[in-house]
């Protein structure tokens, strides 16, 4: 045989070997299509997979000085796949009373026996998705795990959870209204709603596949699109001046049997809303926050308008404060109606300023409609020059139109601007009434009122709100000079004299108006008792508005049952505002003496990150999930926070989200005070849980 | 239009250059269907990235075909042996400094023009090419230990251990390649055997102590108890199953495969599962039947090819092609552990395609070259 036929006989016998590699592939085409083919498909079938949404973790609302106002807490919703793979006969069979027991014993909710009967039905009826509990909490969870049958093993033991968020306020009564809430289906309310996109983020997506029984299992390990989370919001809030105003409200509320009041305390350079309170009689002696008054209740201002009219008739040139005016035996008639002061018989003949400070209704009325006879056009555009009619340019929703009456229309008549004057025939809300005297507070610059001071993402600052100028100048320094010496003659010896005080001043106006009230009208006499003004008068600071509406018992006037608030308020928030006052003492007071730095007790693997991070030896040798956090100076050293299930837990040390977190989960209701850290609870350490009951955590 | 072109440009056999077109077209099909997961993670969304991609690439490869197959076949038996010179320090190189993709070095990046390439695809071409030259011009003393099969054994033991570290499966496919060629080649049965025998033994020494053994061991283990290992063990192996299972005769149709999404590299490793999936067993006999043509075209080369050279350099490039796209085929229908080897001209998998299409170049060239004697010989009879 020669060379080329030789190698022609290999490479034949090579072909054929490779040919019958072929035949080899196919043959097992053919052996998975048809011999194999029913397993395979089948197992295809339960391959459906989808493009999951994952939610993003919501944003949390902080105050402006870093307490926190609304958060998330993960909550769980159990379920029993109890056909899942290692569910044998057997091992249900054994186990289901003592897994019954443990769920019985856990929630109290049921009877072992009654758990275990509906387990067992649901497994006569090979259920893949049993509804176990919902609203179980992470450290439930941790448990339920280790129970009888679950413990097999992740999915194989049959237990299945799906992670739901809770959004919680840990302040739970503090300015609920204006944190607000944004839940499927009903009308957004407040900064949760107003934020909603900002603080929801952006949702990510997961390939899941169904594994078996309608259960969705992620498919790859990560998110194909990672979910953006959402960004905190830092409101303008102050969490003690917050809780100042809802006390004093609460307070007054409660002594004059009144139906509901606000309160609104303003930073008057920055227009920053300090506290807003808004409450609600539930039932006598019990109030609560149900809605936003301040900010969606328009009503007619009364007296505190009177700023708006003196205003205007002094930029006018009109009148001047020395103005005489005869108050007329307390009696304006104008046409058919009667104007009436609320001293019976009248001031006498008094100048425009005493006028103003004694609130007489005939001489600031007389003097509109005298002056501006003819012009009534004039008086309303000039109100309009200081932005009353506008709307605010806030992110909160539900603020009403400001209603104005407008000349040479059908509901304009001879009474219209007599009434006007006193701060009647006029629709808005306190927070507009708010915004004009901040204005005359703050030189004439008209900042509009603001909730959030700015957006951060992970601690980074994603956007910040400037204060928002809606009027560079409503008046003249002149008149504005003058309306201040008004309001602060108001408290010195005007209707607002239960106000002063010898430490600072306060400056401002009552009001007591009469408010139409149902089918009986003006007649039915309910009254709308407010102040609204600013401190320290020399050197505006803040500017508050109080409106208590129909109070009931021990008075009705604006500085008997409006002005206490105000002052209680101011007295405290005077008290604790470094910037107000002029000895730097306590700024230096800050220790000096070097320490070593403090943390708040809690999650131990990040409090020793974080002591790692800075360079400091904090050993942790012990297994425990919360650590308490002892220093001197010598160092810092760590020890284990004991965490028993069905006991009270010691927050004491700690930071507010780690305890309400722990509280919570204890299904106790966690009640706060102050900012800072945990200083003392209510409730011992150690105590058996009571559901469902308080614990009132202060914090320093 | 393109038909006629190649009709009247391209040379050599038509049987071939039909194959390849054929092979073209289903790689733009299947490469498309499954890109689309990768392109959902990695692109955005822009499903038309990788097949415009893949399309330049298919193109430039033609383009090499035509050129390899316009080239002279003589010159490639010089050419082989300046490409085994590169490949050896290239190879070296890439051990020590290459790209490391599951922890395996394999790629190299071209600097200026930045494109990555396989430099085993490069020896692999090299050292066939380099088997051809060597056992045609060693003939006569075929039998020969010290003249003969030292030699030639010794660069192939050479490149395979440069290879090995890196992409173990290759080089003992490439081993396998080459005992066959030698075989076919007439080296002596004996010395082949020998050396199969000192290549198991060094297999079992790799698998069992080499750097990469945890991966040897649970694909190995994987394969072999199939029913006992962990489920996301033998999840690629399933997944193909199931693909291939759901198929059916026909498939289920252009771009409706589901277990894309599950398959790791549906577009190269089990691109042969997709197109079953797609195309049903209709489409894998269609393949299948393809490579078998290509080979056995080759084949009628080499029994025309008037010297051993040639001969050698056609049969020795399409098996290793053809072994190539089987044990591509093998390991999707899990008769073979898994393993990363592309499907040839189907699979996306940048630069293995140029050099594949090389290859493809060169036998079209010998063959060009018979087809140019046999019109000579026509007219000199006429």
């Amino acid at each position: 045989m020669n060379i080329r036929k030789n190698i022609i006989l290999r490479v034949y016998l090579a072909f054929f070997l490779l040919a019958i590699v072929a035949i080899g592939i196919i043959g097992r085409v053919f052996q998975l299509q048809n011999i194999q083919g029913e397993k395979w498909r089948k197992l295809s079938d339960s391959l459906t997979t989808k493009l999951v949404n994952v939610a993003a973790i919501r944003g949390n609302i902080y105050s402006s000085d870093g307490s926190l106002l609304a958060t998330s807490l993960p909550e769980y919703e159990l379920r029993f796949d109890l056909m899942a793979e290692k569910v044998t006969d057997e091992i249900f069979n054994s186990k289901v009373d003592s897994l019954a027991y443990c769920l019985s014993a856990l929630f109290k909710d049921k009877s072992a026996a009654d758990y275990e009967r509906k387990m067992i039905a649901a497994r006569n009826h090979k259920e893949r998705y049993y509804l176990l509990k919902r609203n179980v909490t992470y450290l439930e969870l941790k448990e339920i795990r280790t129970f009888p049958i679950f413990r097999l093993g992740k999915n194989k033991g049959g237990l299945l959870f799906i992670q739901k968020n809770k959004r919680i306020q840990p302040f739970k009564s503090l300015a609920p209204r204006l944190i607000g809430y944004k839940i499927d289906g009903v009308q957004p309310v407040g900064l949760e709603g107003a934020f909603d996109k900002e603080l929801g983020g952006e949702p990510g997506k997961r390939l899941m596949q169904r594994i078996s029984g309608g259960v969705w299992m992620p498919l790859n390990e990560e998110d194909e699109i990672a979910a953006k989370n959402g960004v905190d919001i830092i409101s303008t809030l102050d969490v003690n001046y917050q809780d100042v105003a809802q006390k004093a409200l609460n307070q007054q509320l409660i002594k004059h049997d009144a139906h509901h009041g606000c309160v609104v305390l303003m930073e008057v350079a920055t227009g920053e809303i300090k506290a807003i309170a808004n409450l609600t009689r539930i039932e006598k002696g019990i109030y609560k926050e149900t809605y936003n008054y301040a900010v969606g209740e328009a009503t007619e201002p009364g007296s505190t308008f009177k700023l708006a009219s003196y205003l205007a008739a002094l930029e006018d040139g009109m009148f001047d404060t020395s103005t005489v005016q005869n108050t007329t035996g307390g009696i304006a008639v104008f046409g058919s109606h009667k104007i009436k002061d609320s001293h019976e018989g009248g001031y006498g003949i008094i100048p425009m300023r005493r006028a103003f400070e004694l609130s007489s209704n005939v001489a600031i009325s007389k003097q509109i409609n005298d002056r501006y006879n003819g012009k009534a056009s004039l008086f309303i555009n000039r109100l309009k020059a200081f932005g009353i009619g506008e709307d605010l340019p806030i992110e909160i929703a539900g603020s009403p139109k400001t209603r104005i009456i407008e000349p040479n229309t059908p509901a304009w008549n001879d009474l219209t601007l007599p009434t006007l004057a006193m701060g009647y025939a006029i629709l808005m809300t306190p927070l507009k009434t708010l915004t004009l005297y901040n204005a005359v507070a703050n030189n004439g610059i008209m900042v509009s009122p603001k909730f959030v001071r700015e957006l951060r993402s992970g601690g980074q600052l994603v956007k910040a709100y400037e204060p928002i100028i809606i009027r560079k100048k409503i008046a003249s320094d002149a008149s504005l000079g003058k309306m201040r010496k008004l309001m602060e003659g108001v408290v010195k010896q005007g209707t607002a004299k239960n106000l002063s005080t010898t430490i600072y001043s306060i400056a401002g106006k009552t009001g007591t108006a009469v408010i139409a009230g149902g089918a009986g009208g003006y007649a039915n006499k309910r009254y709308l008792a407010s102040f609204c003004g600013y401190f320290p008068a020399d050197f505006p600071k803040y500017s508050m508005i109080v409106v208590i509406t129909d109070p009931s018992m021990s008075g009705y006037y604006g500085n008997v049952v409006a002005g206490p608030i105000f002052k209680e308020i101011a007295d405290k928030v005077y008290a604790t505002s470094l910037t107000m006052h002029n000895d730097n003492a306590n700024a230096l007071a800050v220790a000096i003496a070097p320490t070593y730095p403090d943390a708040k007790s809690g999650d131990k693997t990040k409090t020793v990150l974080a002591y790692q991070k800075m360079g400091i030896k904090a050993p942790a040798n012990f297994e425990a999930a919360y650590v308490t956090i002892d220093k001197d100076e010598n160092g810092v050293s760590l020890s284990p926070k004991a965490m028993i299930a069905g006991l009270v837990p010691n927050v004491v040390g700690m930071g507010l989200q780690d305890a309400v977190y722990l509280i919570e989960n204890e299904g106790m209701i966690a009640v706060v005070n102050g900012s800072g850290k945990i200083t003392n609870q209510s409730i011992t350490a150690g105590a058996k849980v009571n559901k469902g009951s308080r614990i009132v955590l202060d914090l320093r | 239009m393109a038909y006629n072109w190649i009709f009247k440009n391209a040379k050599g056999d038509r049987y071939i250059w039909l194959v390849v077109i054929f092979l073209s077209l289903f790689s733009l099909l299947a490469v498309y269907s499954s890109t689309g997961t990768l392109a959902y993670k990695k692109q955005h969304g822009n499903t038309e990235y990788y097949i415009y991609k893949h399309i330049t690439l298919m193109i430039a490869g033609l383009f090499l075909m035509y050129w390899a197959h316009k080239l002279d076949y003589r010159y490639y038996s010089k050419i082989a042996q300046i490409l085994l010179f590169v490949s050896f320090p290239l190879l070296a190189y890439t051990i020590l400094m290459g790209e490391k993709i599951n922890q395996a070095a394999r790629w190299i990046t071209i600097p200026i023009i930045d494109q990555s390439f396989q430099t085993s695809d490069l020896a692999k071409l090299a050292i066939i090419m380099y088997l051809a030259r060597e056992l045609s011009r060693r003939q006569e003393n075929i039998k020969d230990l010290k003249k003969s099969f030292l030699p030639i054994i010794g660069a192939v033991v050479l490149t395979i251990a440069l290879i090995a570290p890196a992409n173990f499966s290759t080089a003992l496919m490439l081993f396998a390649t080459c005992c066959l060629i030698m075989l076919i080649g007439r080296i002596s049965v004996k010395h082949i055997l020998t050396t199969g025998a000192a290549g198991v033994m060094i297999l079992v020494l790799v698998v069992f102590f080499g750097p990469r053994r945890e991966t040897y061991f649970s694909r190995i283990k994987t394969f072999t108890s199939n029913e006992t290992v962990d489920k996301d063990k033998s999840f690629q192996s399933d997944q193909s199953k199931i693909a291939i299972a759901t198929g059916g005769l026909f498939g289920k149709g252009p771009g409706n495969s589901s277990q894309k999404n599950y398959l790791p590299h549906p577009y190269s490793d089990f691109i042969f599962s997709i197109i079953i999936e797609e195309y049903g067993m209709i489409g894998a006999l269609m393949i299948i039947i393809a490579y078998l043509v290509f080979l056995y075209r080759s084949i009628k080369i080499v029994t025309k090819a008037p010297k051993a050279f040639g001969a050698l350099l056609a049969c020795g490039l399409s098996f290793s092609l053809v072994i190539q796209a089987f044990a591509n085929m093998a390991v999707a229908v899990n008769l073979m552990p898994v393993t990363g080897v592309p499907l040839p001209l189907v699979s996306m998998g940048g630069t293995s395609i140029l050099f594949t299409s090389v290859a493809f170049g060169i036998i079209l060239s010998v063959s060009r070259d018979i087809e140019e004697i046999e019109k000579g010989a026509e007219l000199a009879t006429a």
